[in-house]
């Protein structure tokens, strides 16, 4: 008994022996495979310079740029025809929160650009997916004071745009256009107004725009038919769009709900596009002062006291009275696409995603999101994310990063998004490309975002609210709680705005 | 002599009432993992049918297909082992010799230092992130196994859950071990570690698991797909493109293999640990 206790003790300190070995190993094997990296890229490298050659205009200026930065360097061997650097392939550290389909077209950008405009002049792009949203991981950096470890180009979503602006390696857009030091083949003339302003904080341009999305009603056209409605003349207003709920709920012989007229959650990113078309004066509702903090630090909600919030809820009320209509999503495109719901709001970029999936149940309907009532504007706020650059001290780094914003804000690249995924894009000259005339041509449904995104301000945009996660949560929270009943429509609207209010005076207090 | 069987009677009635509640028990802690395996299982359109059903229609693999082809799972199988494995050995040789010292010697300050020990338990994690991001960044082990490991090497809980554990060791049989000139060393590796195996095994279990299941850590200090885990694979994978309920699913079934595993490879080591003494007492 004895001998097979120490035994297995044996065994324990036989595995620690191991464990540690593996840990040794394991270290040992990231710097492996980092040598052994490095040494593929080498080898690419050589077999690129023969193939580099070809002298585009954008190359012989990369070159000049590239025989600058050799000038500086210890070497001074000047680098090969085209190539950025003498000292072999530059690594460019791309943080992404890429998933899904996104993760999928996100990779084969970064593999196109890698060997093409990357293999021309000695660039690498790693894709690092870091989590659902890059911002969070960059702040646990800034606090604690790394800024070595940034990576050179991250994906940011426009709400994280006044948390990168306080990180001390950003580099802003405009900085980067007007410094001319670097080949530019998107100008920021090509890029379409609203896109820019999406990633515009105080007349700054801080981010590329990568993937621009607006939100869609998607709807069910087989149901709507069934049901004695148009399936052309999709609702306009939320009073219509009542209507619809109501007549496309089907029940059961017991009285319970066989399919929902209308599943949406309302979160701030919903609640901020119906809001955005209440018109004032004329102007898009900013939801937040100093333009919904893109003139300077937004410091309130304004949609308590201009009434906007009350006028919305009333019309909404319409929605929820009809009892067919769902307010919480727990997996809302998969209950659309299985017939559980005839109505359903999602991103423009769930348009391929969503054709796919009601492929052979159903015909989807696309259509512009309801206004308000039928006096407010029409139009739907730009999302999605932006490329923002990170300074981390080498020339030739900057420089690798911004070829390869420039060619993610390409005509082709962005095009690129908009058939795979449904993305906008904010490259004015994609829109001239035949490939996209073919590509709507073939699928009309892609064409409502671009439509809606003309009639659209360039003021509609996501608001900088700082601390948008709290609206997000208050704003799910309550107008669940409302569509249920539990509260009235002023404790909805006091739980709303007082509480975030009170919040961002915190936060204002505390950062101004 | 009635009496007597009487007695029996009524013991038998309650062990079988106690056993039925531990199965039903049992039973409701399993239906969800089932219910997960089944779900990875099934045919995406069947996973949304009104009424849900429990058991696959038809048997298929395109979920793990996806999984396999999405993300390189077996990759972040091999770093989750790496660091769970790893860093709940290492657990284990601080847990039991701080567990030693806090149990056979007497020293100054002693209930200090353990009251400051066992106070490390209230402090959360998410609150020390930050600075322990700072010293691993500091010390330049972003992007390696140590720096994912390392904040995970010592854990209070299993101090103290060994401590406890030790401090039920019979002091005479520690008196007769140093009699026939046992040393301190010799006493903790060959007389205390193999009688403690249950209680080992356990904090190897429970901290393996926990290692396995994190998330946040390993994914702050790691800039490089092919260090990522098993955690992270999941997280990809929960697309947002609807119909996704499958594939993660999948992940889960694939995820949850080790920690089953670990429970199994070692489960009659606790059993067998405790029933052998019960035996001897």
């Amino acid at each position: 008994m004895k001998a097979k206790k120490s035994g297995s003790l044996f065994m324990i300190l036989a595995a620690a022996a191991m464990a540690s070995v593996t840990v040794m190993s394991g270290c040992g094997q990231s710097a492996g495979t980092t040598k052994a990296a490095s040494s593929v890229q080498k080898a690419v490298a050589e077999t690129q310079k023969s193939t580099a050659a070809a002298g585009t205009v954008k190359s012989t200026a990369a070159a000049a740029a590239g025989s600058a930065s050799a000038a500086k360097s210890t070497t001074g061997a000047a680098p090969a025809a085209g190539k950025i650097s003498s000292k072999g392939t530059v690594t460019v550290q791309f943080w992404n929160s890429a998933e899904g389909a996104m993760a999928t077209s996100v990779t084969a950008l970064v593999d196109k650009f890698n060997s093409t405009v990357g293999a021309e002049r000695g660039i690498k792009v790693e894709s690092v997916y870091q989590g659902g949203d890059v911002v969070e991981k960059l702040k646990t950096l800034t606090q604690a004071g790394d800024n070595k470890n940034f990576p050179d180009v991250g994906q940011i979503y426009s709400a994280g745009i006044p948390a990168v602006l306080q990180m001390k390696p950003i580099l802003k857009m405009d900085d980067l256009y007007a410094g001319g030091k670097y080949p530019v083949t998107v100008q920021k003339t090509d890029l379409i107004e609203n896109f820019i302003r999406t990633y515009t904080y105080d007349k700054v341009m801080v981010g590329m725009p990568l993937n621009a999305s607006s939100m869609l009603m998607y709807y069910n056209k087989d149901a709507a038919k069934e049901a004695g409605l148009d399936p052309a003349k999709p609702p306009e207003t939320v009073e219509e769009l009542a209507k619809w709920t109501s007549a496309l709920t089907k029940k059961n012989a017991d009285g319970s709900i066989a399919r929902y007229g209308l599943n949406i959650q309302i979160d701030r990113y919903e609640l901020v596009n119906f809001l955005m078309g209440i018109s004032k004066d004329g102007k898009c509702n900013f939801i937040g002062d100093n333009e919904g903090g893109r003139a300077g630090m937004m410091t309130k909600l304004t949609i308590g006291e201009d009434g906007s919030l009350d006028k919305f809820l009333t019309e909404w009320q319409k929605v929820i009275d009809t009892g067919g209509y769902k307010p919480v999503n727990d997996d809302e495109r998969g209950e659309f696409a299985n017939g559980l719901s005839a109505i359903n709001f999602q991103s423009s970029s769930q348009l391929q995603t969503m054709l796919k999936n009601t492929k052979g149940k159903f015909e989807l309907g696309v259509a512009p999101i309801p206004r308000c009532t039928s006096q407010d504007k029409a139009g739907a706020s730009v999302g999605g994310g932006s490329l923002c650059m990170f300074d981390l001290g080498d020339d030739d780094k900057k420089q690798a990063a911004w070829a390869f914003v420039q060619f993610m804000a390409s005509p082709e690249s962005q095009l690129y998004f908009m058939t795979n995924n449904g993305y906008l894009p904010a490259n004015k000259k994609s829109y001239e490309l035949d490939d996209y005339k073919k590509f709507v041509k073939e699928q009309p449904e892609a064409l409502v975002a671009v439509e809606q995104m003309k009639k659209s301000d360039s003021g509609m945009q996501e608001p900088f609210d700082i601390i948008n996660w709290e609206l997000n949560t208050l704003t799910t929270k309550n107008l669940i709680s409302f569509a249920k009943g539990e509260i009235t429509k002023e404790q909805c609207k006091s739980n709303i705005v007082d509480s975030f209010n009170e919040k961002l005076t915190d936060y204002v207090r505390a950062n101004k | 002599m009635e009496e007597n069987r009487k007695m029996k009677d009524v013991k038998r009635f309650q062990s079988a009432l106690f056993q039925t509640m531990a199965v039903i028990l049992g039973i409701i802690l399993l239906i969800p993992i089932f219910y997960c395996v089944f779900v990875s299982f099934m045919e995406p359109e069947q996973i949304q049918t009104i009424p849900p059903t429990f058991f696959p229609h038809r048997w298929t693999l395109v979920n793990y297909d996806t999984v396999f082809k999405t993300t390189p799972i077996a990759r972040y199988m091999l770093n989750s082992l790496i660091l769970a494995g790893s860093t709940s050995v290492i657990r284990i040789i601080t847990a039991s010799l701080a567990a030693y010292a806090f149990s056979f010697f007497r020293f100054r300050g002693k209930n200090i230092l353990f009251m400051l020990c066992l106070g490390t338990v209230m402090i959360p994690s998410d609150i020390v992130l930050v600075t322990n991001y700072q010293t691993i960044s500091r010390a330049g082990l972003i992007n390696t196994y140590l720096g994912m490991m390392s904040v995970f090497c010592v854990s209070a809980m299993n101090i103290f859950m060994i401590r406890q554990n030790f401090l039920t060791f019979s002091k005479s049989l520690q008196e007769a071990a140093y009699v026939d000139g046992c040393g301190n060393f010799k006493f903790f590796v060959s007389i205390l570690l193999p009688t403690s195996m249950p209680v080992l095994t356990s904090a190897f279990i429970s901290s393996f698991i926990s290692t396995w299941n994190t998330y946040l850590w390993p994914m702050l200090v790691t800039n490089k797909p092919l260090m990522r885990t098993v955690q992270v694979g999941v997280t990809m994978l929960n697309f947002e493109d609807g119909n996704v309920y499958g594939p993660v699913m999948a992940a889960s079934t694939i995820v949850l293999v080790p920690t089953v595993g670990v429970f199994l490879l070692f489960r009659k080591k606790i059993v067998s640990g405790i029933m052998g003494g019960a035996v001897k007492g």
